[in-house]
């Protein structure tokens, strides 16, 4: 589902309270456009988190030492990787049908 | 004003993952670091994930375990964001589909970044045949 929404400031006012709703209920992200200003206007829902900007920093840094290289196979790197998924996929798939 | 979100392609979580590559591992890592610092916006998608972990699974041999374990992590970080398309834009990912010999979730990947004046940041070169822009790192 799309998570951004781009109307013009006459689209928002005429439809403010469809938009809240998309904000508030579905967690979308609605962008306004106006000609004139400098930079577009976003309307958010505000995050609930208690986490410092230096506290979220941390944590995701933390996610991101983590995971860095975490994951060590024997198998070594495939440029090809994906076209070798595909074929194993459609492999199973004719596997799974009885396709011959 | 330039756009500073950008839409990652599998293999951004696979170098970063995985440190098989060492040179696409460091502008993985690179790219990681930046959506920790809150510096950049970072979106994918569930097509995105299921490359992930497909190719992790099946090319990799990693159990579901620790796949499930390290994408988890990865999520919890607050500028990742996961976004996909309306009805009308796959249809013209179906366009692309049909006129190219591009994989289908390529063509999605590139409406999604066209919809949301997003940058692609991927190492597959095949994106150039469905004339996306693509970039290796920010």
């Amino acid at each position: 589902m799309q998570r951004l929404i781009t109307v013009n400031a006459t689209q928002a006012r005429q439809e403010f309270f469809e938009l809240l709703n998309q904000v508030a209920k579905n967690g979308k992200e609605i962008i306004i456009k106006k000609k004139g200003l400098e930079g577009d206007v976003i309307m958010k829902k505000a995050e609930l988190s208690n986490l410092t900007k230096k506290q979220r920093i941390e944590k995701n840094m933390r996610i991101v030492r983590e995971t860095a290289g975490s994951l060590k196979s024997k198998i070594p790197y495939h440029p090809n990787e994906k076209e070798l998924a595909a074929e194993i996929f459609v492999k199973e798939y004719k596997k799974k049908y009885g396709i011959k | 004003m330039a756009s500073n979100k950008f839409f990652l392609d599998a293999n951004i979580f696979l170098r970063h993952l995985t440190h098989d590559n060492p040179k696409l591992y460091i502008k993985a890592t690179n790219i990681f670091e930046k959506i920790g610092l809150e510096e950049v916006e970072a979106y994918t998608s569930t097509l995105v994930l299921h490359d992930v972990i497909y190719v992790l699974e099946k090319i990799y041999s990693f159990n579901r375990l620790v796949i499930v374990r390290d994408i988890k992590k990865l999520l919890k970080i607050g500028k990742l964001f996961i976004l996909d398309l309306e009805k009308d834009n796959l249809i013209l990912a179906l366009r692309d589909y049909k006129n190219t010999r591009v994989d289908f979730p390529d063509c999605v990947y590139k409406q999604t970044v066209l919809e949301n004046d997003m940058k692609l940041l991927s190492f597959d070169e095949e994106f150039k045949k469905i004339k996306v822009e693509r970039i290796e790192e920010i």
